[in-house]
């Protein structure tokens, strides 16, 4: 399954227009084993928030003429920084700015000169509070029964692929794929079985190569995306998905055959770069699979061509 | 470990060493601080003699919060009661000096302690 939290050592983004600060933070904060970060100015400090995502950030308030109270609320406002512990560091001591800080969303404050031994502690909290936020998000977008991310996290991800590919003009598929008359393995062998079926196929999905991400769309459906290939190679991946799965026994039920139809698109085919298109071509082909008697796999036509 | 002040009136300056010198890693900060202070001392005095109160503030901000991570305290507290002069309501021209000599005189005591231009 794809990580989308995959380990690294915890980021530190340090903004302060104090180059004597940034110097100390990095020799004194060494042991804590950060990668750690410096921004002199409030604009870098905004950009490189978004782009690195750090664990934590360290704020100076008072950066001249700079508002670090409109920085703070600007990090906080933005969805893409708005969940990273900001923990403000100022040589101002003023117990209103404190409070405005905190009712800003800092989550600590810290005055300068610091305490060396403070401040790593603080640090080391904070980085701990931010790794178990990603944690439970993660686990919040994990479908429960096959391990698979789930329906949330799928339309996430989507969007961001498909950004992702549009700026780099690289191809990206999409494989949607339906276990074949669920109902009556349910029906005749017991959801107990029925859910060992949509386990194993899980397992199927997620076998591949590592960038695919695969999810558990409904029920008995599912969705691979899968980056940097087009619908003739993702089409490959189906058929060698439904091979395996067509192929296999099923020791506790002899008698039992389960196979799957799956529509592929990929983005070239959109009239449009949207996940709603992507979706649309690859329940279109979805469809026209189990049209053609199951078991199978089919590309979507693209608009133009139809 | 504590710090000593020199005699304003005339002669070297005493040196004021840094509190933590007992640590290795912040006696190898306090080579890079020591180097840095050298320029923002002569900063300092240039600013004050062109009148720019804004840039002497702002060198006497970046002071007060570093001098005392460094291990300089006494830089701390004398950068801060600079700034203090200098936001005052009634900001007095011969006070700021005062208070912009205090830590002149601190930082040149560093910068002596810790091998610094005679």
């Amino acid at each position: 399954m794809d990580d989308t939290t995959q380990h690294h050592v915890p980021r530190l983004l340090a903004i302060d227009d104090s180059e004597m600060i940034h110097r100390l933070l990095k020799g004194r904060l060494r042991p804590e084993h950060l990668e750690i970060h410096a921004a002199t100015s409030a604009g870098e400090g905004l950009e490189m928030s978004r782009r690195l995502q750090p664990e934590v950030i360290l704020l100076e308030i008072d950066m001249g003429r700079t508002d670090g109270l409109a920085v703070l609320s600007q990090l906080k406002n933005s969805a893409e920084t708005h969940d990273i512990p900001v923990i403000v560091i100022s040589a101002t001591d003023d117990t209103q700015m404190k409070v405005r800080c905190f009712d800003l969303g800092a989550m600590d404050f810290v005055a300068k000169p610091f305490d060396l031994s403070e401040l790593r502690a603080r640090v080391r909290a904070a980085v701990r509070l931010r790794q178990m936020m990603l944690m439970l998000a993660q686990r919040a977008q994990i479908d429960g029964l096959t391990g698979l991310w789930n329906r949330a996290h799928f339309d996430l991800r989507l969007r961001q692929e498909i950004a992702e590919a549009s700026r780099h003009g690289s191809p990206l598929a999409l494989i949607l794929c339906d276990l074949d008359r669920f109902k009556t393995i349910n029906d005749t062998y017991g959801h107990p079985h029925g859910d060992h079926v949509l386990t194993e196929f899980a397992q199927l999905l997620a076998q591949h190569r590592a960038s695919d991400i695969a999810c558990r769309y409904g029920g008995e459906e599912f969705a691979i995306i899968l980056p940097r290939i087009g619908a003739a190679e993702a089409g490959t991946v189906a058929q060698r998905i439904r091979e395996e799965l067509a192929g296999r026994t099923w020791p506790e039920q002899p008698d039992l055959h389960v196979t799957a139809s799956f529509g592929v698109c990929d983005l070239a085919m959109c009239m449009q770069p949207t996940a709603a298109c992507m979706i649309a071509l690859a329940d279109r082909a979805l469809y026209d699979a189990k049209q053609a008697g199951r078991d199978c796999v089919r590309l979507a036509i693209p608009p133009r061509a139809a | 470990m504590g710090s000593e002040r020199g005699d304003r009136d005339g002669g070297a300056p005493m040196p004021l060493r840094q509190d933590l010198s007992a640590d290795a890693d912040a006696a190898a900060l306090a080579v890079y601080f020591l180097r840095e202070l050298e320029v923002r001392v002569d900063a300092l005095d240039r600013a004050w003699m062109m009148g720019t109160i804004d840039v002497v503030h702002d060198i006497a901000r970046h002071l007060r919060g570093a001098g005392g991570g460094y291990g300089f305290p006494e830089i701390t507290r004398e950068a801060a009661e600079l700034e203090r002069a200098i936001l005052a309501d009634e900001a007095v021209a011969a006070e700021i000096g005062e208070k912009l000599e205090d830590l002149i005189d601190t930082c040149r005591q560093a910068c002596a302690g810790g091998g610094g231009r005679p």
